[in-house]
Formats: structure tokens, C-alpha cells, sequence
């Protein structure tokens, strides 16, 4: 492996870190793939921590290349969990991998039909409801929706909402029932803003708070948002030179920092 | 009850994926790369006397298998992961014939059976190719995990085992028959079926052979005709 990025960690059951990262070879970016590693250290501890390879998913036909994954995956109620992965070389179209609680690969669904949308952030509704929010390829797009009312066995792709998304990330998160925010570029055609803000169905949205307003040419993106320690945690890429981040504790905002 | 429908989804998706262990793996791609470059190698060296063949020939399978960066298998297996099963078969017998005299050359033979056995393996890669694309909508690929698509193949290759002509097309459904029940054994290269019959420098060798053997077939009937 030449380069890993976009990690994206699991406890399993039984209480071991899992890491999905995109891990590039020859080809670059577009053909990366998707390795799943395995925490091998007894501890925790982060000085301590150690992980081996399980392997690159088999998720295509085609050397498994430009399958990646971003966005951090749904806990399901059996203790597995839904990973959000996409396709971006040419066409572009989001998965679900669902994985059991043990962190064995155990089903592939695609969530939409269409093929512009990518990065899905995982929204549970409800037990058997799961909403997935997606970034928009197209020129003037929007944050684009597919829901599945089984418990993902299928998806079907809803209307677009209303909030505009100039083809960049998105991150959102339950904070309970009907509640959730959701971490998003704001203009149409400029990463310049990030707004995080709030919905009780997760289709319709009202800015909450902004993160960051730029001008033109200024870059606030690829958005995570995190619940710890009783509060809500923002981090953003700030001109893609260092990592923003601000905390949101109990109703307002109590801290940020900037590189 | 049990309906076709469920006993059809049960054996298309009911269970996880059955994947290969991560050394197993590990094994099949650097004997597999091995295996083909050897074959490579050998193909290269088929003018040189025996005794350099068969040097050139080990000296390029254990260059493949030296652990790390120095060897090709490290580089194949980081662009192209590891081999199909077919391939691996494939270049194994095509080491036989080239490294025992007498053993039976490969020709095109003038076999439609052969010529539509090729067809098939090209068709099959166009639609795992679209479906890696998005544009086919019923996931062929997660597919290939499932018991119903290994046990149809193998139903398939048997048949064909049975009742193909002798020369290049038994080989090759005796062949598939193997790669399937090492497939059905080890799981290997990836746990899913499309993996081990067909990878995509397979399937493009599969399109010049499907030529070749198209115009052996051509050039039998033109021969039939003028007789």
C-alpha cells in the first residue's frame, strides 16, 4: 500500500477496534480500496494500540478498485453494524455493508439507483427506518436522500431535500429520537460555508449554528460530527492544511480551535 | 412453508459470506503470481534449449515468491490482487506443455463447444464489469457469494466435462471443474465464485482466444466446404 486515508473505526462485541481505511496502490485516489484491520494489542491504550490486516473487502469484480469509504458506520441492535462505502470512478453510487457483531462482512446493498450520489451519512429513524443523506455530484446540487423502511434489506431513493450541496461531505448524527444534526456545506457553489444544522425527521433541515463562514475560494469541508463526553463535537478540514474543530456542550457552543 | 421464491433468495443471500483466512490468501497470490509469471517466462524462453527454459523458468517463480517489495508478487498483488483459480490452472498446464516435450500442445481447436465455452467467460466479464460500474441493477457480483451461482457453474462445467469433444474444450471444462471444487474447498481467492473462474487479465486474454478459435472454426468449415 502506497497511502491510507479516510479511516473509520468499529468496536466490535467484544470489545475490539475494527479500521476501515482507503488504502491506495498503483492508480492513486480513484483506485483505492477498501482494508479492513484488526486491533491486535491487548490494550487500549493508544500508545499501545496495534492493528493487523484482515483484508481488502471483496466488494468488486473489478480488483475491488475505487471502493472507499468515508463516513462512520450505524450500530445495529443484533451488535453489528451498517458500513456506508461508494464507487467513484466514472459513476458514481453508494453501499451499505453490513457486518455482523463479531466484524464479519455479511451483506452488500446498493442504496440508490442514481450515480452522482456518494458518501452516505447514516441516519436511524427508527429501529427498521434508516435514512442515508448523500453528497451530490452534479452541477447545482442538492443533499440527496435514499430510505429503507426494512432494516436495509432495501432502499429506494427519495426526492432531494432542499438543502443545497456543492458536490462536498456531509456528516450527520442521531442525538436522539427525532433529533439530528447534520454538518454540511451550505452555498451552491462554494465550500466556503459550513452550517450545522437540525432536524426532527431528517428531511427537512434548519441551520443551527454556522461553523464557519468564508469568502470565495476559502475551503471549510469533509465535516465528522461525534457525541462524547455530553457534548457534540464538530471537526472540519480548514483549507485542507489542518483540522478545525468546535464543541457544542449541552444547547451552545463552548469551544473551538482552529491550526 | 417454503416457498420456491424463499428456497431460491435462501440460496442466493440467506447466509454471510463464507471468506478465505487472510494467510491462505496470502499463499494463493504469491503462487499464484509465481505460477503465471512462469508460465510468462516460459512462453518468452520457448526458443532457448531446455536447460536454460527450465532455469529461466524457476529463477522467475522463486524471484515472484521473495517476500517484500523486491519481488513482482508484491507489485502484481498491490495493482491486480491475486490471480483467479483459473488462471492459476491454466498457466499451470501451460507449464506443463511447455516445459515436457510431448505433453499435448494448446491449439485452437475448430470446436464450437470451445468457441462457446469462450464466448461465455467474455460475456460473463462485460457484465461484471458494468455491474462494478453501477449500470447493472441486481448486484451480480455479491452474487458470487452465494451457493446457488457456485453449484449451477459446477453443474455446468460437469456436463460439459461429460459431453464436450476431446481436445481444448474438455480441457478447459475439466479445468473449470477443478477450479470450482478448489473453490468450494478453499474459498480462495476471495470467497466469491466470480473471483476464481475469471479475473480481468483472464478475461482478456479470454477475447483473443475467442478470436482464435472463431477463425480455426472459420478456416474447418471453409476447409469442409472445398472437400
Amino acid at each position: 500500500m502506497r497511502r491510507l486515508g479516510n479511516p473509520v473505526s468499529w468496536l466490535d462485541r467484544s470489545g475490539r477496534v475494527h479500521l476501515f481505511v482507503v488504502a491506495t496502490g498503483l492508480g492513486g485516489w480513484a483506485a483505492g480500496r477498501v482494508l479492513h484491520l484488526v486491533q491486535s494489542s491487548a490494550s487500549l491504550d493508544p500508545e499501545q494500540l496495534r492493528f493487523s490486516p484482515v483484508r481488502v473487502l471483496p466488494l468488486s469484480w473489478f480488483w475491488n478498485i475505487s471502493y472507499l469509504v468515508r463516513n462512520p458506520p450505524m450500530a445495529l441492535s443484533d451488535g453489528g453494524m451498517l458500513l456506508p462505502a461508494y464507487f467513484e470512478l466514472g459513476s458514481k453510487f453508494s453501499i451499505a455493508l453490513r457486518f455482523d457483531a463479531q466484524g464479519e462482512m455479511a451483506e452488500m446493498q446498493r442504496m440508490s439507483a442514481r450515480h452522482h450520489v456518494l458518501q452516505a451519512t447514516l441516519l436511524p429513524l427508527s429501529p427498521s427506518r434508516w435514512l442515508a443523506l448523500m453528497r451530490d455530484q452534479r452541477p447545482d446540487g442538492h443533499v440527496t436522500a435514499a430510505l429503507s423502511a426494512d432494516a436495509g434489506q432495501r432502499w429506494e431513493d427519495l426526492p432531494d431535500l432542499e438543502l443545497s450541496n456543492p458536490d462536498s461531505a456531509l456528516a450527520g448524527l442521531r442525538l436522539g429520537p427525532q433529533q439530528f444534526v447534520l454538518a454540511h456545506n451550505s452555498s451552491a457553489h462554494s465550500r466556503a460555508w459550513l452550517d450545522l444544522s437540525y432536524s426532527s425527521d431528517g428531511l427537512h433541515w434548519a441551520t443551527l449554528q454556522s461553523l464557519a463562514h468564508g469568502v470565495d475560494g476559502e475551503e471549510y469541508s469533509y465535516p465528522a460530527v461525534a457525541w462524547s463526553d455530553n457534548a457534540l463535537w464538530v471537526s472540519f478540514t480548514d483549507h485542507r492544511r489542518g483540522i478545525a474543530w468546535q464543541k457544542f456542550a449541552a444547547g451552545s457552543a463552548s469551544g473551538g480551535s482552529r491550526p | 412453508m417454503m416457498t420456491w421464491t424463499t428456497l431460491y433468495a435462501s440460496f442466493l443471500d440467506g447466509a454471510p459470506p463464507a471468506l478465505p483466512v487472510a494467510w491462505a490468501m496470502r499463499v494463493e497470490l504469491v503462487l499464484g503470481w509465481a505460477l503465471v509469471l512462469a508460465w510468462l517466462a516460459a512462453l518468452l524462453g520457448a526458443r532457448l534449449a531446455p536447460r536454460w527454459r527450465w532455469g529461466l523458468v524457476l529463477l522467475v517463480f522463486l524471484w515472484t515468491c521473495i517476500p517484500g517489495p523486491l519481488a513482482p508478487a508484491y507489485w502484481l498483488g498491490l495493482a491486480f490482487q491475486a490471480p483467479s483459480l483459473s488462471a492459476v490452472l491454466l498457466a499451470a498446464w501451460g507449464l506443463r506443455v511447455r516445459l515436457w516435450p510431448g505433453a499435448a500442445r494448446a491449439r485452437a481447436d475448430a470446436s464450437p463447444v470451445y468457441l462457446l465455452m469462450l464466448l461465455c467467460a467474455v460475456v460473463l466479464g462485460y457484465v461484471l464489469l458494468l455491474d462494478t460500474l453501477g449500470w447493472v441493477h441486481f448486484s451480480l457480483y455479491y452474487q458470487g457469494f452465494a451457493v446457488l451461482p457456485l453449484a449451477v457453474a459446477l453443474g455446468l462445467a460437469l456436463v460439459l466435462a461429460l459431453w464436450a469433444p476431446a481436445g481444448a474444450a474438455l480441457r478447459l471444462a475439466r479445468t473449470l471443474v477443478l477450479v470450482l471444487l478448489l473453490f468450494a474447498l478453499t474459498r480462495l481467492p476471495s470467497g466469491n465464485v466470480w473471483d476464481a473462474l475469471l479475473d480481468p487479465w483472464l478475461w482478456l486474454l479470454a477475447h483473443a482466444s475467442a478470436l482464435r478459435a472463431y477463425a480455426a472454426l472459420r478456416a474447418a468449415q471453409r476447409a469442409q466446404r472445398s472437400a
